[in-house]
């Protein structure tokens, strides 16, 4: 019985000293792994500070106003191009109208 | 002897009773016996409490605390805080740069790679690089913040004893458009202008992970690049066009007191501030005092009314100068005859205006500058914002010329946020470059009654439709304002050739969201304006194209300004009883 304990406790110690070491390892190249990936976080991150600073630097008031009349033919809004939807004129009555109220009548006329 | 005979009794063996000693072996092993029960129970208890702590820790508490959000980082963030506009424009950002340093004593041939670096970087002298590397200290820059190409070069060079540091430089995308606004840092990145000083602090607290949270955050101004942009370039036109000397321009939310643009020129490279001259440094809107001249008629026509010294109607003649001591008032365009309060207003009349101006008399005209804001510091968040130069004593000449701008010195943003009370409704306004909450209502106290700041609306709007400020005029927003031209105070009085030519006003009239200055600092006339420099002709142009150009970025809708409504809604009487 004592000698059964003995031998119990030495495998479950060898098991644990096992399990230990094991343990300690994984924690070991867990522990790399995440160095090496914070310093690939800490390169994208000044990458995307290096692309932010660009942009800025590329969408610059006068730059944009210099290719815009390079390139395209847009030209600031006049103050006649703008209106209110209240004084846009009635839409005339187009043909698609006239036919829709006609079969308006219609079905009214049937009913 | 006795020594003897008394070592003689010790070694005496005592009488022996056996059945005592037994009792007494037992006796002592059973306390043994309980006290080795005791300490091993003590022990026991020990190893368990270790071992219920061992189990907590691992499994109860277990995967509390991951290691992953240990930020190792720490270290290559040192570095400082955005500043953005009010749309989330980048203004000032970092960028990881590096800077070449040396550790002399491990340098081999000081002179041999002197000669070498300069190969790769020309702008070095290689006396200086020589004299720096044969020294003794352990560490030397030899060069801070170097782009990639010239990094690449020196590492190519393979010269020993020579390395890189990572290093932080501050950034300015736009280059010199917000450049008096968000100041210039140094070379170690400390704020020494502007914003950067103003809020060093606050910008400089990226270093700790913990602050991360709400450090991070970018600094959020009022600014617009836009409108900046708009108002930068109109002025910038403007100084080329009559040669000025340089030019300061303000946009102001007349309701929430946010500055959307500070332009003040000539300007600087925050970038490379350290090449820029002072007088580029130099703030005109803000740190720069000035007397303004008749732009300051529309607060003695709004004091005037307000205190009720004359009614709308009334008015005052100005038929002759008017002689006070040594000193003669008299009109630049004189009319010589009685003068309504829109006439004296809109023909920028000085006789009207100094005549006002005592009817109120000194205290009152004190106290209603005095709530303006324009006898005290303007409270913009910036290190260089000026102190205005206010009469005194306050006599009664200085109340006469303060009527019409001169003899009281004051910086353009105090102009601007003064006119905003005017044009609001009525509420005084404290210029701010932080961005605000939207807010419908200003949230100043009242510094006038409301149907006086109705009528300077009109008296405004009046001035531009029919007045000295025509060419402030701008199709579809319904621009109201003031001229103003004064002479540039020189040695031993004023010079009638430099002047400092501005335009104050606001739009939309009916509804005023902003208000507008632009100030030309000695502009030339040219054959095209037929030599004149005034504000009318030089300034008002500016004023009209950048209300043309930032009506629509803001969304103001624009009206027909000869519409019956809005025709009814600007109608002021201009001539009493007429």
């Amino acid at each position: 019985m004592r000698r059964s304990l003995s031998v119990a406790a030495i495998i479950l110690t060898a098991l644990m000293s096992y399990g230990l070491y094991n343990m300690k390892y994984e924690v070991r190249r867990l522990e790399v792994q995440l160095d090496r990936q914070q310093q690939v976080l800490a390169t994208e991150r000044q990458a995307v500070q290096v692309l932010r600073a660009e942009w800025a630097y590329l969408n610059r008031p006068d730059r944009l106003q210099r290719l815009s009349v390079r390139h395209l033919e847009l030209q600031p809004v006049e103050v006649t191009q703008l209106t209110d939807m209240q004084e846009l004129p009635v839409r005339p009555e187009g043909p698609r109208q006239k036919a829709a109220l006609l079969s308006s009548t219609e079905k009214r006329r049937t009913q | 002897m006795s020594v003897f005979r008394r070592k003689a009794r010790a070694i005496t063996p005592e009488p022996v009773h056996s059945p005592r000693m037994t009792d007494d072996a037992e006796d002592i092993l059973e306390t043994g016996r309980n006290r080795l029960v005791v300490v091993g129970a003590v022990f026991a208890l020990a190893f368990v409490l270790v071992g219920v702590r061992l189990v907590d820790l691992a499994v109860w508490q277990g995967p509390g605390t991951s290691l992953a959000s240990l930020d190792h980082e720490q270290r290559s963030s040192a570095g400082r805080v955005d500043i953005v506009d009010r749309n989330g424009v980048i203004l000032a950002t970092n960028l990881t740069t590096a800077s070449l340093f040396a550790e002399p004593r491990r340098v081999l041939d000081a002179k041999y790679a002197a000669a070498r670096i300069v190969t790769a970087l020309p702008e070095l002298d290689r006396l200086v690089v020589e004299k720096k590397l044969s020294g003794k200290r352990a560490f030397v820059w030899l060069k801070r913040h170097l782009t990639p190409k010239q990094k690449y070069d020196v590492n190519a060079l393979g010269i020993p004893g020579v390395g890189f540091r990572e290093d932080q430089k501050r950034v300015y995308p736009h280059g010199g458009l917000v450049a008096h606004v968000l100041g210039y840092t140094g070379v170690d990145n400390e704020g020494l202008a502007g914003i950067e000083k103003q809020y060093d602090d606050r910008l400089s607290a990226l270093t700790s992970p913990a602050s991360a949270a709400v450090g991070n955050d970018p600094l959020r101004l009022s600014v617009d690049v836009r409108v900046q942009f708009a108002l930068h370039q109109e002025l910038s036109r403007s100084v080329e066009e009559f040669s000025a000397l340089g030019a300061a321009g303000i946009v102001l939310d007349a309701i929430s007191g946010e500055v959307l643009a500070m332009v003040s020129l000539p300007d600087f490279d925050p970038n490379q501030a350290n090449i820029a001259s002072g007088n580029a440094k130099f703030n005109r809107a803000s740190l720069g005092v000035y007397e303004m001249g008749s732009t300051f008629k529309t607060f003695t026509t709004a004091m005037a009314l307000d205190a009720g010294t004359v009614k709308i109607g009334g008015g005052y003649d100005a038929t002759k100068p008017l002689r006070v001591a040594r000193f003669t008032i008299s009109d630049d365009h004189p009319k010589k005859r009685w003068l309504s309060v829109p006439e004296i207003f809109i023909y920028s009349s000085n006789i009207g205006a100094a005549k006002m101006a005592i009817d109120v008399g000194a205290k009152g005209q004190r106290d209603f500058l005095g709530s303006l804001g324009l006898l005290q510091k303007a409270s913009l968040e910036l290190p260089e914002v000026g102190t205005p130069m206010i009469p005194s004593p306050w006599r009664e000449i200085s109340t006469m010329t303060v009527a019409f701008g001169h003899g009281i010195a004051v910086s353009p943003m105090q102009l601007t946020s003064a006119t905003a009370a005017l044009v609001n409704g009525g509420f005084r306004v404290d210029p701010t470059l932080l961005a605000r909450q939207p807010m419908a209502t200003p949230q100043g106290p009242r510094v006038m009654k409301a149907r006086t700041s109705s009528v300077m609306k009109r008296l405004m709007r009046l001035n531009v439709a029919d007045g000295t400020g025509k060419k402030a005029g701008a199709a579809g927003y319904l621009v109201g304002g003031k001229t103003g031209t004064a002479e540039k105070a020189g040695v031993g009085g004023y010079r009638r050739k430099a002047l400092l030519s501005s335009f104050i006003g606001a739009f939309p009239m009916n509804d005023p969201r902003y208000v507008v200055l632009a100030v030309i600092d000695e502009p030339k006339g040219k054959k095209e304006t037929f030599g004149y420099a005034t504000g009318g002709w030089t300034a008002a142009p500016v004023f009209s194209r950048v209300v043309s150009r930032i009506g629509p970025i803001m969304g103001v809708a624009p009206v027909d300004e000869e519409s019956k409504s809005v025709r009814n809604a600007m109608f002021i009487r201009v001539k009493a009883g007429g």
